[in-house]
Formats: C-alpha cells, structure tokens, sequence
C-alpha cells in the first residue's frame, strides 16, 4: 500500500508561518508582511503562494523587478519552502494601499 | 527589436490600460503576455544554437509549457542545494544567482499565466500586475549576461524535457530491443 506524503508545511502550519514572519522582519523597510497562503499549484503540485506586502514607495521604484526578485531569493533562501516544507513557492507582491483596500472589502 | 523585448512592452501597455471597466481583461493580458516574453526569449535563445537559420522557429516550436517548467523547477532546486552545499564563488556564484532568477520568472510567470488565462475566480490588482510585469524585465537582462555561460547553455537544452542523465549514471543495458523477422516473430498471429 502507498504511503501519503503530506508535505510538513500543510500539517506544521504554525511553524511554517513564524518561519516566514521572521523572513519578512529581515526585509524592512521595503516589506511590510508576507502572507503565506498554502494550497495547490495551477498543475496540482502542493505550493504556497506568498502575498509580499510592499510599502508605496517601494513598489513605485523604477528598479521594482530587480526587488522583486531580490526578496523572492531572500525568502527561499531563508525559508526554504521547497527542501525544508515540501511546498512550491510563488510570490505576489501588492502595495501597502492595494491591500488596505482589499482588507476593508473582507467582512469581519 | 527581438520579439520578447515586444511582447514585454505590450505587457506593460496592457497594464497602464488597467482600470475602466476592460479593467481585469488588460489585466490578465498584461500578466499572459508578460508570460509570453520569457517564453520566446528562452526558446529563441535555444533554437538559435541549430545551425540552420531557416529550421530555428520549427525547432522553436518542440518547446511545451510543461516540461519547461519542470526544467526550471529542478534547476531551481539545483541551484539552492548548491548554495546550501558548498556556495560557489567569484563569476560562478554570479552566474548561478541569475540563471535561478530566469529560472524563477519562468515558473512564477508559467503559474501567474494560468491563472490569468483560466482562472476567472482570480481578481487581478495593478500592484500585483505591474510587479509580475516588471519581474520579467531583470530576468531578460540577467539571461544576457549568462547566455554563453555553459550552466545557462545546459539549462536551454534542459528545456527540451529530456532526462538529464549524468555520467556516473549508468546506462540501461541493451535500450534496443533485438529486432525480431516481422514476419515469423512470437507477436504474428
């Protein structure tokens, strides 16, 4: 009989969350959070989609891509989402405005 | 200009065109054509290595979605053992920071481009877009400086999809099965 492998950050949420949140509190001032949503990738593979909240004027940087990529290197590196909890990793990155106004839009 | 340049530049034309009410449409074109730019960069660069001029687009076109993905996939975590293991330095540590960077536009952009092809669930933003735009940009740059890198020319190739199988990798033994008479072999009935 297969054996089911769940990948750890599914079942060790909480640890997989500090780990990020600590990640994020080495990329100020230009982050402000990075939100961890695990779940599936488009082709079924077990990922994290990493919503990284940038402040206004750093999403307005001419260089944005070059961030862009340097945070997303900084959080594998430091997280390692992929050797350590088994989940693909992808980033989106939203100004500090766009996701205040996506906030007020969730009910509470 | 090169086709990618263009495509790049349609993707960012979509996204200032973001906000009445074609607003999700350009939106999601922005991110797919972004998608796209990566997409012909790396299966150009590819199929300019074949010596004959007037066969590289037909080459171009053996190139699919998923197996390119899977290549950068793997690269990517080549690359992140690598640096766990025994980080290279000087040129090499460089050249392998930006063949992960291309690596990884391509599999967040392949992702973000299903999403705004298929997925009408997914509300698009114009923070989020013009940053998966913008990612495209470093990535183009960062292939031009490690294009003739020999990890950069083996990644290409990777892309095709075949297995990558390193020398102390032993071959199967005898991968032709014996050729059997068509006509008197033990399959004839």
């Amino acid at each position: 009989m297969g054996v089911l492998r769940v990948p750890k950050a599914f079942v060790q949420q909480a640890t997989f969350e500090a780990a990020v949140k600590s990640a994020a509190l080495d990329l100020r001032p230009d982050v402000l959070k990075i939100i961890p949503a695990i779940d599936s990738d488009w082709s079924g593979k077990p990922a994290v989609y990493f919503t990284v909240v940038l402040t206004d004027s750093a999403i307005q940087r001419n260089q944005l891509g070059q961030l862009t990529s340097r945070i997303s290197w900084r959080v594998v590196q430091a997280v390692q989402p992929m050797e350590k909890w088994g989940v693909l990793p992808y980033f989106n990155f939203r100004s500090e405005s766009e996701q205040a106004t996506i906030e007020e839009r969730i009910p509470a | 200009m090169a086709l990618h340049d263009d495509l790049l530049e349609v993707a960012q034309q979509f996204a200032s065109l973001s906000g009445g009410h074609l607003d999700q449409a350009y939106l999601r074109r922005a991110v797919s054509t972004a998608y796209y730019a990566l997409f012909h960069l790396l299966t150009s660069e590819a199929a300019a290595n074949w010596s004959r001029p007037e066969l590289r687009a037909k080459l171009a076109r053996h190139f699919d979605h998923g197996p390119m993905k899977a290549a950068c996939e793997s690269r990517i975590s080549q690359i992140q053992a690598e640096f766990k293991r025994n980080p290279p330095e000087g040129e090499d540590d460089e050249a392998m920071i930006q063949l992960w960077t291309v690596a990884n536009a391509f599999v967040q952009a392949q992702d973000r481009r299903n999403h705004a092809d298929y997925n009408v669930a997914w509300t698009w933003h114009r923070s989020e877009v013009d940053s998966h735009v913008a990612e495209v940009a470093p990535a183009i740059q960062a292939w031009s400086t490690i294009r003739n890198h020999d990890a950069a020319q083996d990644f290409l190739l990777s892309l095709l999809g075949a297995k990558d199988r390193r020398p102390s990798e032993p071959r199967p033994p005898n991968p032709r099965p014996e050729r059997r008479n068509r006509l008197t072999g033990p399959d004839q009935k």
